[in-house]
């Protein structure tokens, strides 16, 4: 996905904006086809009670404040992502004073069956990611979300974060030495 | 620093990093456990969206309807609100003043006619008493003949207890002498129309006169008046007030003046020249203002 990413030139991608800034249904299915996979994850990552209804916010508001925004892809993405962080903060308050009365199963749920043994394993696998993921520090979870997930390059993850690109630097080295020395620890302790 | 998680971390040099966020395979076998880590944390990346040509619809069609000249027209519409807000006030404000300047005004008065159009529609509507308070205005300006016409107009046009307060009031402006004040009105318009008919207006100083003769009230009915004989003319310049005659009932006991039939010429009614006992010669109708005698013509 970053090959196909990086495989656009700035101003393939800058005509693209000015597109839909007037509105181009082609460019607006070219946005939304790239960035509402990673802004979804992102907010799930992050503990959004509805990343899917969130994300559509997020893109609404992506749409009315487009004319307001002037820059390369970079600063795109970085600013798509920095509502979608604004955005769930906003989230985050309104469930903290009305919390949710049910908690509904996920409408994917698989309840057909299928390959028990290999979706053991995916949720073995997937337990095992998120029992190490949840060892980090908030700003390497954040830095690593945003890589790896929202798939933004360092510089964008900066511009997010609005923090110098050594320090995300840094984070990242942190997180990725953190996670190797869980994975040694419980190799040893298995 | 934990010195065990220190060496980990400096196993990573910047390249290897890039390459292992990227996903690429180029990275050493040595962090091939992190790859592990990095695919199953990527997996939590939603499959791409099946709606995007439905979602692309809507954004374009926002992002067309946020168009920046669609942020300027906010102020302009919160300043035609804002005028539009001030105008109505200054148009409140005008209506009461106007409203407020109408209604004290009387017949004949440049707002009267503004007065009635306001009261048409509920505003400044003050009923029989207004009526009153504009027939009040009438007299005290002298114009006694618009102000009976007015009174009798209303008492005719208004509901039975408007009319009989409107009545009452007549009574009292006609000092206390019931009956004589309306029925002057009703002989000084009769009197009046008799003689456009005729044309006996030309000569204006009788008709004058014979207006003069009809609005004047008397101060003191004659005896003989009181004891139901036929009224005679009382002169208006009699000083010698003797109270009004309340006791001698009235006038209308005298029977209507139409009893006494219209004059079969105009031009002999009588002038109080001819009818004064005493000989006194009325001066005119506001001499006698108050004081004209409600005889019936001849």
């Amino acid at each position: 996905m970053r090959s196909q990413i990086h495989s656009r030139t700035e101003t393939s991608y800058e005509s693209r904006v000015e597109a839909a800034k007037d509105g181009a249904e082609w460019a607006w299915a070219a946005i939304y086809e790239e960035l509402s996979g990673p802004v979804t994850g992102y907010l799930r990552s992050r503990g959004a009670a509805d990343p899917e209804d969130l994300s559509s916010e997020v893109f609404l508001q992506v749409a009315r404040d487009i004319h307001r925004f002037d820059g390369d892809e970079t600063k795109f993405r970085s600013w798509v992502f920095v509502i979608a962080h604004r955005r769930l903060i906003d989230d985050r308050r309104s469930h903290a004073r009305r919390p949710d009365e049910i908690d509904n199963p996920p409408d994917d749920l698989d309840l057909a069956g299928g390959d028990v043994e290999e979706e053991v394993m995916a949720h073995l696998s997937d337990a095992r990611m998120q029992e190490i993921f949840e060892t980090l520090t908030d700003d390497q979870r954040l830095v690593l979300t945003l890589r790896i997930i929202g798939d933004l390059t360092l510089e964008e993850t900066a511009l997010v974060l609005q923090k110098r690109v050594s320090a995300i630097k840094a984070l990242q080295r942190r997180a990725l030495g953190a996670v190797k020395a869980s994975i040694e620890r419980g190799r040893v302790t298995l | 620093m934990n010195p065990f998680l220190w060496h980990y971390m400096t196993r990573f040099s910047d390249r290897e990093i890039e390459l292992l966020l990227s996903g690429s395979r180029e990275a050493s076998d040595e962090h091939a456990d992190l790859e592990w880590f990095l695919t199953a944390l990527a997996d939590q990346r939603p499959a791409p969206p099946h709606d995007v040509e439905h979602m692309a619809t809507a954004l374009a069609s926002v992002a067309r309807s946020s168009v920046p000249g669609g942020l300027r027209t906010r102020p302009r519409t919160a300043a035609r609100r804002m005028v539009a807000v001030a105008a109505s006030f200054v148009l409140l404000f005008t209506m009461s003043g106007i409203a407020l300047a109408a209604d004290g005004s009387a017949p004949g008065d440049l707002l009267y006619g503004i007065d009635q159009a306001f009261e048409l529609i509920g505003i400044g509507d003050g009923g029989i008493d207004e009526r009153i308070a504009e027939f009040d205005a009438l007299i005290n300006r002298g114009e006694d003949e618009a102000a009976y016409e007015f009174l009798e107009e209303v008492i005719e046009s208004s509901r039975e207890d408007e009319s009989a307060e409107a009545e009452e009031h007549l009574d009292v402006v006609s000092d206390g002498r019931p009956g004589v004040a309306e029925d002057n009105v009703t002989e000084h318009q009769r009197f009046i129309e008799e003689n456009k008919k005729d044309g006996v207006g030309a000569d204006r100083r009788e008709f004058g006169q014979g207006v003069a003769d009809i609005v004047r009230i008397p101060d003191q009915d004659p005896p003989e008046q009181a004891a139901g004989n036929k009224p005679d003319t009382t002169p208006a310049s009699n000083d010698n007030e003797t109270g009004p005659p309340d006791g001698a009932g009235r006038p209308d006991d005298a029977g209507p003046p139409d009893d006494a039939g219209p004059p079969a010429e105009p031009r002999s009614r009588p002038n109080s020249q001819n009818q004064s006992p005493n000989g006194n010669q009325p001066t005119g109708a506001s001499d006698s203002a108050g004081k004209a005698d409600k005889s019936p013509r001849p």
